[in-house]
């Protein structure tokens, strides 16, 4: 589970992406699996990658349901009847996200917090070995933080997924994810587990005065900013 | 009409959107066929109703004789039987092919374009339409083709040539960005209407033209429906096929190419598929407003936005539009006969206000 941080305009969201398929990259390539994503078509892509956006338009008049079937457009055919299979992954995602009682609200009616688990649940019904996030904790109060990361690191043990996440938090990274990568200027500058990128000069790259610590209750090391 | 608004409305409320759709087709058909009745009921009136008066029983009698249903003896003037079957049967179908194929290319334009506000005019038509319809009012050629005269053969070709171009402008590095495409759509748009009216002005065409542009359903050649009612229905039915990686649209272009759609793929289809339904709407009837803005509008308020759905739905409910506004249009001031854009825009105009209340109400909530 890798968190990709850096300041605004680091490359983060670029990165993300290029990973995903939207952008081209001008050199270089992305694997999944040890083949090279623009070679694989588009619905291939699809079934390996899930990417859950920063923003999904919140007023959108589909069913919960409904939105969360759209997760299988990667394998439903042209004249778009879902198959069992189809209803058990929409149905299994739904569980997993714990939203199952919201299925027949509509998307637009729902809180910001279930909206976001909502989305999530449309790249879990896409059944993907790889999982991208951007920014997903950015509009969350932390009660729905926590739920959403706590929900992340179990889905990822369940479901054997491999997720990155672009995350604006560096704590709630060093918290959750077991590898973070820091980039700065369009290139990656540090690489590995949380306490060794938090103790590595990385993060000079924030340009703010930082204070590292262990956190009290786990002991993992947290970053504070200081003041004079 | 106002009859059959209700009866859907009853329908709407009924429907259970609480599971993932299990089966889709007998819903989809519970929901269709109200839609359907309140169409036949209007083509109805339609029929029995016009400026000349013949019996309800009589015309009955001729229609069913017309499609071999009849076997008693045939009391009735020839000439009613000539204005049932050449004069408002064609007139009727004219209308429900114009407004079914208006209502789903509105429809389509608005899920292309992610735009609410978007009519089958919007990137072009109606103002490429008008500049052919001038030209063929002013240059020594005359053509017939199916059926169709000058005025509309050109008019056809305009109108597709138009969003060709507008489609061509607003392509850069393989992708056609949405705003670019209103944008080149509406400059365009607005140069064409300009060198229309002013060519209209100069060669003192006005009135013909002016005629045209409000709309009319004078259906003079049987062969015009024939031909294209047909490709209507077709492309009406086609558009089924993209109403699922519409929806999947509505999450955003990068999103839905995230989840396997190819998006530019799709808006090509979708603006083709939305450009000669319109093109084909406006050779029959000339330039009818608000159908296509307000039908796709009126069924997402009752039946929600999904397009599998919302397309045979919009089609319907357009066609009911059309024929009744037709009907209006013949009988409000007989025996002059009222432009069909201006009894569509009368109707729809408040329609449309009417809609726009209710769906900031629902946001609300």
């Amino acid at each position: 589970m890798l968190a990709l941080v850096g300041p605004n305009g680091s490359g983060k969201t670029t990165l993300l992406r290029i990973l995903s398929g939207s952008l081209r990259p001008d050199a270089g390539d992305v694997t999944a699996g040890g083949t090279a994503l623009t070679h694989l078509g588009r619905r291939h892509v699809a079934r390996t990658i899930a990417v859950v956006p920063q923003h999904t338009d919140p007023s959108l008049l589909f069913s919960v349901a409904d939105l969360v079937a759209m997760g299988r457009s990667p394998y439903v055919s042209l004249l778009g009847s879902l198959t069992a299979e189809d209803r058990r992954a929409v149905a299994a995602a739904l569980r997993a996200t714990e939203i199952e009682h919201l299925a027949g609200k509509r998307f637009a009616d729902l809180s910001g917090g279930e909206q976001q688990r909502a989305a999530l649940a449309t790249a879990l019904a896409q059944a993907t070995p790889f999982l991208l996030l951007d920014e997903p904790t950015v509009h969350l109060d932390l009660h729905h933080q926590h739920r959403l990361l706590e929900l992340l690191s179990r889905l990822r043990q369940e479901r054997d997924l491999g997720v990155l996440a672009v995350m604006h938090d560096l704590n709630l990274a060093a918290l959750y994810f077991d590898h973070i990568a820091v980039l700065g200027g369009g290139r990656l500058l540090e690489a590995g587990p949380p306490d060794a990128v938090l103790r590595s000069g990385a993060l000079r790259v924030f340009d703010a005065p930082l204070v590292t610590l262990a956190h009290p209750e786990n002991g993992r090391l947290q970053v504070l900013l200081d003041r004079d | 009409m106002s009859g059959a608004r209700v009866k859907v409305l009853a329908f709407g409320r009924m429907a259970d959107r609480a599971l993932p759709q299990q089966s889709v087709v007998p819903m989809a058909v519970l929901r269709l066929a109200p839609l359907l009745a309140a169409l036949l009921a209007v083509a109805a009136a339609g029929i029995l109703y016009s400026s000349t008066a013949i019996a309800p029983a009589q015309t009955l009698r001729i229609l069913l004789a017309g499609v071999g249903l009849y076997t008693g003896h045939r009391t009735w003037p020839a000439a009613d039987a000539l204005i049932i079957w050449q004069l408002r049967v064609p007139r009727v179908a004219a209308a429900a092919l114009v407004g079914g194929a208006l209502a789903v290319a509105g429809a389509l334009y608005q899920a292309v374009l992610r735009n609410p506000l978007a009519d089958p005019y919007v990137i072009g038509t109606a103002a490429g339409a008008q500049l052919g319809m001038i030209a063929a009012l002013l240059l020594p050629v005359q053509v017939a083709l199916l059926g169709f005269g000058t005025l509309q053969v050109f008019a056809f070709i305009t109108a597709s040539l138009t969003v060709l171009v507008v489609y061509g402008l607003a392509r850069t590095g393989g992708r056609t960005p949405i705003v670019t495409l209103l944008l080149a759509g509406f400059v365009l748009s607005s140069f064409l209407i300009s060198a229309s009216t002013f060519l209209m002005m100069i060669s003192n065409r006005i009135e013909q033209a002016m005629q045209w542009t409000m709309g009319s359903l004078d259906v003079s050649e049987m062969t015009q429906l024939t031909v294209v009612g047909p490709v209507i229905l077709f492309l009406v039915a086609g558009s089924v096929l993209l109403a699922r990686p519409l929806d999947v649209m509505m999450l955003g272009e990068e999103q839905a190419g995230h989840l396997g759609i190819h998006v530019e793929r799709l808006k090509l289809v979708a603006v083709v598929v939305a450009t000669l339904l319109t093109a084909l709407a406006v050779t029959l009837a000339g330039i009818v407003a608000f159908v296509g803005l307000v039908a796709p509008h009126a069924i997402r308020l009752i039946y929600g936005p999904g397009h599998r759905l919302l397309l045979p739905s919009s089609a319907l409910v357009g066609a009911t539009f059309v024929v009744g506004a037709d009907l209006i249009s013949r009988v409000a001031l007989a025996p002059v006969p009222i432009p069909l854009s201006i009894v569509t825009a009368v109707i729809g105009a408040p329609l449309f206000l009417h809609l726009l209340r209710r769906s900031k109400r629902t946001y609300s909530v």
